[in-house]
């Protein structure tokens, strides 16, 4: 079965390079609570941003990121070798689906909320997803992140993947418009496997046009 | 569309088959032990597979036995949806832990995503999507997977919900104050929180109705929208997911015959389920928590139990709850209890306010 998504709309943020982090997400802003915002991590403080630039809270949510929240992890690995006490915080935070969690508390989402992780593959299969969503939800949000910019990432990790940080949201829906997208991407360099491949959608987007076709 | 369950297989700490399993479950008694090593200076009730197998291993090996249960079985026409909240943790842990530094392990083998790249290549599956929604996440998969045969976009869905026991998820739970340093006591008014464990659980389903299927009548999501840790205080999530299920059934509350509760044995956890329960159910229906038993699997719980759903009705027993002295809710069932019934409901409830109720039942005659 083949099924046709449109992209409504996109927004994007990304770091200047691999050294430094966003600087901006206009948390004060987004997150009222001081203790929530405290609290964020990188992951969650990009979705939210995405959430609010697109205006789309209330939609059905699908989170894709493909590693996670490795700070988090790091630091809880790094207590338990130095038998210190884990962090409740940090614990908390490592779940993958932390930042759909803050979005539908942020926004009082009671509906739909999803988390996506197939490392390469992940957007395709975020895609895939709110493909399989559409036929219950009008408009979905799909927002991809990569947030691993930490010092000590090498320290758990052996490749030499990029630490660039970057977030893109969609909102799409299911259509009967002929597809113009060409899901088979070509990589873009500097961003891992799974944010090229969105990069890809959102350039083509950029050029007029929308509509991908999602082949079961 | 009818969605149906036509074989499954499993194994957590009560057993390495699902009917073992089951057999653990009727007989009362933990498959939870006390375990060194995860804590520092604390020996933990915790439940794991007694087998030394390699877990990825373990998988693969209850992948083999329910889709040698499938007749016809296609992996190339088969989407592949796994459950997973720690996924490829236990590597690194291992691998940091002991020398500070992971100089083998890649980033992507931590990764939740681990199971569904390795999985997809063994048996040539179609494609995997991977779900990490904690504790919900295989329900997630079963929900996704049933729109999927429902709305004619697959017909035949591999679900595995796997999680293995990592010092990680022990020392955060501890560290959050809810997991019991005791045998776990769900629906208890002593309990104390949660036990551990680790489990996988397979299940095949498809849109071909088979000799012994059951049916996934329908799945219920919602989110509490409240506390990243904390269950909304008057259940207001529990209930919607429920609702959501039931509505999708075209069932009525009267109609259910048991619910496999989430019942982790937390005090906020249970207390509000069975608000919720009651709220939507009254005292009528009958409720129990093989985590009693089995322990918590994380996000392998929703799948394993839908596959102890699936022999409940079978046998047309109830599984009980154990270790209660004091029951919270006169509708939990401490023995097993034999039964009539068509329909059994499983909820699954998760860190971050997901919920997730799904109907399996017998499989209706047309």
């Amino acid at each position: 079965m083949k099924i046709n998504l449109e992209i409504l709309r996109v927004a994007k943020i990304e770091a200047n390079d691999d050294t430094e982090k966003i600087s901006d997400l206009n948390e004060k802003s987004i997150v009222a609570d001081m203790m929530l915002r405290r609290r964020l991590t990188r992951n969650s403080r990009i979705s939210l941003y995405l959430a609010d630039k697109l205006n789309a809270f209330s939609l059905p949510i699908i989170i894709g990121n493909s590693y996670g929240e490795v700070a988090e992890t790091y630091d809880i690995l790094r207590a338990i070798k130095n038998r210190q006490t884990v962090s409740p915080t940090a614990f908390q935070n490592s779940v993958h689906n932390t930042p759909a969690s803050y979005i539908s508390i942020v926004g009082e989402n009671k509906g739909y909320i999803a988390t996506i992780s197939d490392s390469s593959d992940t957007s395709l299969a975020a895609l895939r997803l709110a493909a399989i969503k559409s036929f219950s939800y009008d408009e979905i949000l799909i927002i991809i992140t990569d947030a691993i910019n930490f010092d000590q990432l090498s320290e758990i990790n052996k490749c030499n993947i990029t630490k660039k940080e970057c977030g893109v949201g969609l909102v799409i829906r299911q259509t009967t418009k002929e597809p113009t997208i060409n899901i088979t991407m070509d990589k873009i360099e500097g961003y891992s496997p799974s944010m090229s491949d969105i990069l890809s959608l959102l350039n083509q987007f950029a050029s007029g046009n929308s509509v991908i076709e999602i082949d079961f | 569309m009818g969605v149906y369950l036509n074989s499954y297989s499993g194994c957590c700490a009560a057993g390495l088959n699902i009917e073992d399993i089951f057999q653990t479950l009727l007989s009362g008694t933990s498959a939870v032990k006390f375990h060194d090593g995860y804590i520092d200076d604390i020996s933990m009730p915790l439940g794991k597979i007694p087998s030394d197998d390699y877990f990825y291993d373990l998988i693969e090996q209850n992948i083999r036995v329910a889709i040698a249960k499938t007749a016809d079985f296609d992996p190339l026409a088969t989407t592949l949806m796994v459950g997973s909240s720690v996924g490829g943790m236990c590597r690194v842990e291992k691998e940091y832990l002991a020398s500070g530094k992971c100089v083998k392990t890649l980033v992507e083998e931590l990764s939740i995503g681990s199971i569904g790249s390795e999985m997809k290549e063994k048996f040539g599956f179609s494609y995997a999507i991977t779900f990490s929604t904690a504790c919900t996440s295989s329900s997630m998969c079963i929900d996704a997977a049933y729109d999927m045969i429902s709305n004619g976009i697959s017909n035949s869905v591999v679900v595995v919900g796997a999680d293995e026991l990592s010092r990680s998820a022990v020392n955060g739970f501890d560290k959050l104050g809810i997991a019991s340093h005791e045998l776990t006591k769900p629906f208890c008014a002593t309990r104390e929180g949660i036990n551990i464990s680790e489990g996988i659980a397979v299940l095949v389903l498809s849109n071909k109705k088979s000799d012994g299927c059951m049916q996934i009548y329908g799945c219920g999501t919602s989110s509490d929208a409240y506390n990243i840790t904390h269950p909304h205080p008057e259940g207001n999530g529990a209930v919607e997911a429920m609702e959501k299920a039931l509505i999708k059934s075209s069932l009525n509350p009267s109609d259910i015959g048991y619910i496999n509760a989430h019942g982790t044995g937390t005090v906020a956890n249970d207390e509000i389920e069975c608000l919720a329960i009651s709220r939507l159910f009254g005292d009528d229906v009958v409720i129990s928590s093989t985590k009693s038993v089995t322990g918590h699997t994380l996000g392998a719980c929703g799948a394993l139990e839908i596959a102890i759903c699936a022999m409940s009705l079978d046998a047309q027993i109830l599984p009980p709850s154990i270790n209660i002295t004091t029951p919270i809710s006169r509708n939990v069932i401490t023995k097993p209890t034999k039964k009539e019934f068509k329909y059994a409901l499983s909820n699954a409830f998760g860190f971050g306010g997901g919920n997730t109720s799904i109907v399996i039942g017998l499989p209706n005659e047309n």
